[in-house]
């Protein structure tokens, strides 16, 4: 529009000057939109948590920049709603959380603070990652406080089955497409890719723990049912009598009585629950304590969150 | 108890407990680095599984396989699918509001009367019971309604105490509230009593805000808040309330000259995960008569320094500093000024000690006798120590000293607090 407006408005000295000005300015406009890509700002990505941040940044490669609010090694349910939080998630175009409650305590007031619509529940840049995860520890029946910190729609832990990371990658994957259609064959690709990398590394696991099938553990919280469940391990017990609530030296007791009669060789805990008490209880009962980094970011070989998976299954296999 | 040796077990106790503070953050930190390495397993990892048979690895592939895309389009019991492809939160209560009720008891006691008279009211009693109800209004607003029953002078007032409406989705980074509230002018005044970390009423904010129950401030308007696009937290909001009345009243008050006009900024600075700093300004403008001459002003800024680690430990250092001025057409006018700062530690999962220390002057007193000026100045400290079970209950015991100008003299009082919540309570700010 702009050569046409110049051509028919030039004299004969001025068509020489308005041509190699219309040369310069098509050159100027074809470098600009063949550098265009390289200047486009990634879409921002703000997770509640450094797995789905892991599992973003894999589905969305150099398209997104993911960030999780919390570092790994946190208590997920107690989370301090620092007003930072608030700005990043003003400035994210994709936020995507665990769900099922866990969160409940401190992102609600963050959403209503962040001034983002794009954001808020129901809308595209939204993306809660349980969708189509089958959930385990599904209460039934009356619930209320008195059963400890309850989850009334299930057990929220589910990140740390590996196929249950594909699930969550391919929710991502849909909302990064929503909110980025142009670049939606390359998040497919990204996440086939990550998806083939994951049930790769899922079937090499099963085999591993393979001869572990059916044998018994015990845990600190209710955090590795998922974890169990898939590589076919039972759960006999756990070391908090209700849900997020430090047992009392009577229930340690009937614990340490417990594993020592069922002859329990593993109990298992997080770095960010009460290390202390079970220890305690390992140590009375004979069996060997294992602190498990169940969150990316949390120790040695968890950088990613499918390091992390592996980290905590071959930790499993070598100690059962 | 001698006078002097309760003075001075109180300060004495006020250092020694800072001191134990720091030595014993100083020794959590460090268990938590200790705790926090996961490679620190008396267990070892296993190595590479280079020997796992290929052959079962093919059919457990298409195990997985099928799975995985058995799951696509299943719907988890929290959420589904709309017809565009998002996600949205479909939960059995999603008509239903969030339902609050909390109960504030309280039993205090002196032990010492001030000159003229009792301190507390040495008995046990229902301090304030409060029930609401918050949730969305529709795609656009959420809303709330907050009931509170107080007592005050020997009786129980019942009345509406809060209800609002805001916008979390209005564009360029603004928010507005609307409705009755307790307009945000420093911390304290937004913290409803039975949140508050200490039972007591420190000195400046019962003598500036509210001098009926120490609550806060009510008043009826709205406040437009923006955030700032800096690379850290900065927000500024600007309130307009109707000024008919100031501090906790029951009636509508009178029409006056202009209406109460409020300025906040407030920044945060993080330190690290789960650790940082705060810092507010405020600004309150109202008329106390008709007379438009007749005006007050106070300036304030707070601080709060938080650190916390889960449910498991926390520290914190906060307060506020205020300045009262006055303007008046024909009364004397009586400017003041106060502080209060207090630190409150958790070493443990369900406790917490906290000390506070309060200081407040009235800047235009004259002695009637001999025509000088002086200031009245009042300070008190106040120790605490509270026992949670879960953040919806806890239990706490407080001892305050109190030394007022030359006129009252001291008192020292103990208060035993127990705060329930039942149903829904909305997360707490920083």
């Amino acid at each position: 529009m702009y050569s046409v407006f110049t051509l028919r408005t030039a004299s004969k000295y001025g068509q020489v000057r308005e041509n190699s000005m219309i040369k310069m300015e098509t050159i100027a406009l074809l470098l600009l939109v063949t550098a265009a890509p390289a200047f486009a700002k990634p879409l921002r990505v703000i997770t509640t948590t450094t797995d789905l941040a892991s599992i973003a940044q894999e589905v969305g490669g150099d398209l997104v920049d993911a960030k999780s609010l919390t570092e790994g090694n946190t208590d997920l349910h107690f989370v301090m709603a620092q007003p930072n939080f608030i700005r990043l998630m003003n400035e994210a175009d994709v936020y995507i959380e665990i769900g099922l409650d866990l969160e409940a305590g401190w992102t609600p007031y963050l959403l209503q603070q962040a001034r983002n619509p794009n954001i808020q529940r129901g809308r595209k840049g939204y993306c809660v990652a349980v969708r189509g995860i089958k959930l385990l520890n599904v209460p039934v029946g009356e619930v209320n406080r008195s059963l400890g910190d309850m989850h009334v729609y299930g057990n929220p832990h589910y990140w740390v089955d590996p196929i249950n990371g594909i699930i969550m990658a391919r929710n991502i994957r849909d909302t990064l497409m929503a909110n980025d259609p142009q670049h939606s064959d390359e998040y497919k690709k990204n996440f086939e890719a990550f998806s083939a990398k994951t049930r790769k590394l899922t079937a090499e696991l099963l085999q591993l723990m393979k001869p572990h099938r059916g044998k018994r553990i015990y845990v600190y919280h209710q955090e590795f049912n998922y974890m169990a469940n898939r590589f076919g391990l039972e759960i006999a017990g756990s070391i908090e009598e209700k849900m997020g609530v430090t047992p009392g030296p009577g229930w340690i007791n009937t614990t340490v009585e417990t594993i020592k009669k069922e002859k329990i060789k593993i109990v298992l805990c997080s770095p960010w629950t009460n290390v202390g008490v079970a220890r305690r209880v390992a140590e009375e009962s004979g069996a060997r304590l294992l602190i498990m980094p169940v969150q990316t970011g949390t120790g040695e070989n968890t950088a990613t969150w499918l390091k992390m998976i592996e980290t905590n299954v071959r930790l499993l296999a070598a100690n059962l | 108890m001698n006078q002097s040796v309760l003075t001075t077990l109180f300060s004495r106790g006020a250092y020694a407990f800072f001191l134990l503070c720091a030595v014993t953050l100083f020794a959590q930190a460090k268990l938590e680095k200790k705790q926090a390495k996961p490679a620190a397993n008396n267990a070892t990892a296993g190595t590479a599984s280079a020997d796992i048979a290929d052959e079962n690895t093919a059919d457990t592939m298409a195990d997985l396989d099928k799975e995985i895309a058995g799951s696509d389009g299943v719907q988890s019991a929290q959420t589904q699918m709309t017809q565009q492809g998002q996600q949205i939160v479909t939960v059995d209560r999603s008509s239903m509001p969030n339902i609050l009720a909390a109960i504030d008891m309280v039993a205090d006691k002196d032990v010492k009367a001030s000159k003229t008279g009792d301190e507390t009211s040495n008995s046990m009693f229902i301090r304030s019971a409060e029930f609401g109800f918050f949730g969305a209004i529709d795609w656009f607003a959420n809303g709330m309604i907050l009931f509170a029953m107080h007592r005050e002078a020997g009786g129980y007032v019942f009345a509406l105490h809060e209800a609002s409406f805001e916008f979390p989705s209005l564009p360029w980074n603004f928010h507005l509230k609307i409705g009755r509230m307790f307009p945000d002018a420093g911390r304290l005044n937004t913290i409803h009593q039975h949140d508050r970390v200490f039972t007591g009423i420190p000195r400046v904010h019962g003598q500036l805000f509210d001098t009926v129950i120490g609550e806060g401030f009510l008043d009826t308007g709205g406040e437009l808040s923006w955030l700032a696009p800096l690379p850290f937290f900065s927000e500024f909001k600007a309130g307009v309330f109707n000024g008919r009345t100031f501090g906790h009243t029951h009636n509508d008050g009178v029409a006056k000259a202009a209406p109460l006009l409020l300025g906040r900024q407030k920044n945060f600075f993080p330190i690290a995960q789960g650790f940082g700093l705060q810092w507010g300004t405020s600004y309150l403008r109202y008329n106390v008569t008709r007379d438009a001459g007749d005006v007050d002003h106070k300036f304030g800024t707070d601080l709060m320094l938080k650190w916390q680690r889960g449910r498991w430990a926390s520290f914190e250092i906060s307060g506020e500093f205020w300045y009262h001025k006055e303007e008046r057409v024909l009364t004397r006018v009586e400017d003041k000024t106060g502080f209060y700062i207090y630190l409150q530690w958790q070493p443990f999962e369900r406790w917490k000690f906290g000390y506070r220390r309060d200081f407040f002057s009235r800047l235009n007193l004259v002695n009637v006798v001999t025509g000088t000026k002086y200031n009245g100045v009042d300070h008190g400290d106040a120790l605490w120590v509270t026992y949670s079970t879960s953040e919806f209950f806890n239990v706490k015991l407080t001892g305050e000293r109190h030394q007022y100008d030359l006129v009252l003299g001291e008192a020292y009082v103990m208060y035993a607090q127990a705060v329930y919540v039942l149903g829904f309570h909305p997360a707490h700010r920083f």
